[in-house]
């Protein structure tokens, strides 16, 4: 079967068979060349090593703060990657005739705090795009918003604007979590870039991905890895006096960096 | 008259950011108007002697996003100070809120919005405290230009050139406009004209990054009799709030 749902909103289109192909041809064949995509991924991976925040975001109405020498890189060590866990196989299959394309523009976060623009700027949302809608796993809603569909293992996903993902259940489609190895051709919105040993992640609600040639990979978090915030629907535990938050197999434990609230995953 | 005075400071200033910015000629002495640095000074020095205070500041700052637009987002923030080892800030913007307080043993940061807190043994004085939340925990206090023990040394640290830009209102409050640059910002102030030299109005401008962004805040509510009991600058946990690390800033884990 050939269909192929095409989505305006989104530069990719999905085949049955989970596989993704560039929207785009006329883009495509200008920039589209696997070397470029893994240049544009280097170049992402690079930008997102940018050590400290300016000094703009930092000084909160302090003139002390200009005289402070700039703040370190963060160590990097203490992440542990797992390949085999953290980065299936997952390449997609191009047939050799199809134009692709390479990664979108992925937005740089490379620092927060306290009072960065609110969720509706900091998430996505901005000029030319509303405020994206975060929708919690189990929720069930009648009308798919704007979407794309993915076939992977012969179930049926669909792939909204604002990275939200369904499956349809009883006549209602229901917020899902996406299946690691789902492959999309554009990250949504407001993903936050989380660089992990050697690898970058977009990290946004719950899901992770690794850019994968032309395209970007579900994949599972490494135990460690530090994320600016917690899926919709975690669930609050307190164990032995300490707070986590529980989701889709791991805790999210919470502390304070850089008067930032942020978590740090650890497999339940 | 007030023109011509505006545009003397202006060369002054200008010209003394040029001298200091120039690679052969290093800047081994500010060139600050002494109009300038006497209302600062006075300024300063009204609020190093005040033994306690609290003011309300509503802060308007820009932010660049990604796309590389230019926008401006609001905040405000409540500081109470008690010197020498006393402080408490409550910072709000639309969806978060921050609150820290300092009673002279602790510091404890409170994330409102999560409900989350954090508590690290603290120095003696604000100005040591100031500087391990800067330093060690990469948390920087708002204003905390207005807190430290000589606002003057603080401020001057590392100004190259300063002027007077003549007389102005703030919310119907005459006063003084000057300013000031160092390599990195730019900062002028509003210093209230009369017996308490309070500043009315801040505004810095970080002009060595894209679209050179500004900090703008304006200062109401000043109240030099402040009492406020030991009890607020005391952190009791809010209903449901749960303690967590304070992480040492550039210590361990991946950025986020």
């Amino acid at each position: 079967m050939k269909s192929i749902f095409k989505a305006p909103g989104k530069g990719a289109q999905f085949l049955h068979s989970g596989m993704l192909v560039g929207r785009d041809s006329k883009r495509s064949v200008l920039l589209g060349h696997s070397r470029m995509a893994i240049a544009c991924s280097a170049l992402y991976a690079v930008l997102a090593l940018t050590p400290s925040a300016t000094l703009a975001d930092r000084g909160q109405g302090s003139i002390r703060a200009a005289a402070r020498p700039a703040p370190a890189p963060p160590q990097r060590a203490s992440v542990h990657v797992e390949p085999s866990h953290a980065m299936p196989d997952v390449h997609p299959v191009v047939p050799p005739n199809v134009a692709v394309q390479p990664p979108p523009h992925v937005d740089m976060q490379v620092h927060r705090d306290w009072d960065d623009n609110d969720e509706d700027t900091q998430h996505g949302g901005g000029f030319a795009s509303g405020a994206p809608v975060r929708a919690i796993r189990g929720q069930r809603v009648h009308n798919l918003p704007h979407h794309v569909s993915i076939l992977f293992n012969n179930q049926n996903y669909f792939y909204d604007d604002d990275g939200n993902y369904y499956q349809q259940q009883d006549g209602d489609y229901m917020v899902v979590q996406p299946p690691v190895g789902a492959i999309v051709a554009a990250l949504p919105p407001g993903v936050a870039t989380v660089v992990a040993g050697p690898t970058t992640y977009y990290y946004l609600d719950g899901v992770f991905y690794v850019a994968q040639d032309n395209s970007f990979a579900v994949v599972n978090p490494p135990a460690g890895i530090v994320v600016p915030d917690l899926p919709s629907g975690a669930n609050q535990v307190v164990v032995n006096g300490n707070v986590y938050y529980q989701f889709n197999g791991f805790n999210y434990q919470p502390s304070i960096r850089d008067g930032v609230t942020v978590y740090t995953l650890t497999p339940m | 008259m007030m023109r011509t005075t505006f545009y003397s400071a202006l060369l002054v200033f200008l010209v003394a950011g040029a001298r200091a910015g120039a690679d052969s000629v290093p800047a081994t002495q500010p060139a600050v108007d002494p109009t300038a640095d006497q209302i600062l000074r006075q300024s300063c020095d009204f609020l190093a002697q005040s033994p306690a205070f609290a003011v309300h500041a509503e802060i308007w700052k820009d932010v660049i996003l990604p796309s590389g637009h230019k926008i401006q987002v609001t905040r405000s923030v409540d500081l109470d100070i008690r010197r020498p080892d006393r402080f408490h800030v409550d910072a709000r913007a639309h969806k978060k809120g921050r609150s820290i307080w300092y009673d002279g043993k602790t510091l404890t940061v409170l994330d409102r919005e999560k409900n989350l807190y954090s508590i690290v043994d603290a120095p003696a004085s604000i100005d040591q405290t100031l500087d391990l939340a800067a330093e060690t925990y990469g948390i920087t206090v708002p204003f905390e230009d207005l807190a430290v023990s000589d606002p003057y040394t603080s401020s001057m640290k590392n100004v190259t050139a300063g002027g007077y830009f003549g007389d102005e209102p703030v919310l119907g409050v005459s006063c003084r406009h000057v300013g000031f640059s160092t390599d990195q910002i730019d900062w002028q102030l509003w210093v209230a004209d009369g017996p308490q030299p309070l500043p009315q109005k801040l505004v810095i401008t970080y002009k060595n990054e894209d679209q050179t962004p500004q900090y703008i805040a304006i200062f109401t509510k000043w109240n030099l009799m402040d009492r406020t009991a030991d009890l607020a600058f005391q952190f009791i946990p809010p209903l449901g709030s749960a303690p967590i690390p304070l992480v040492r800033q550039n210590t361990g884990g991946n950025q986020p």
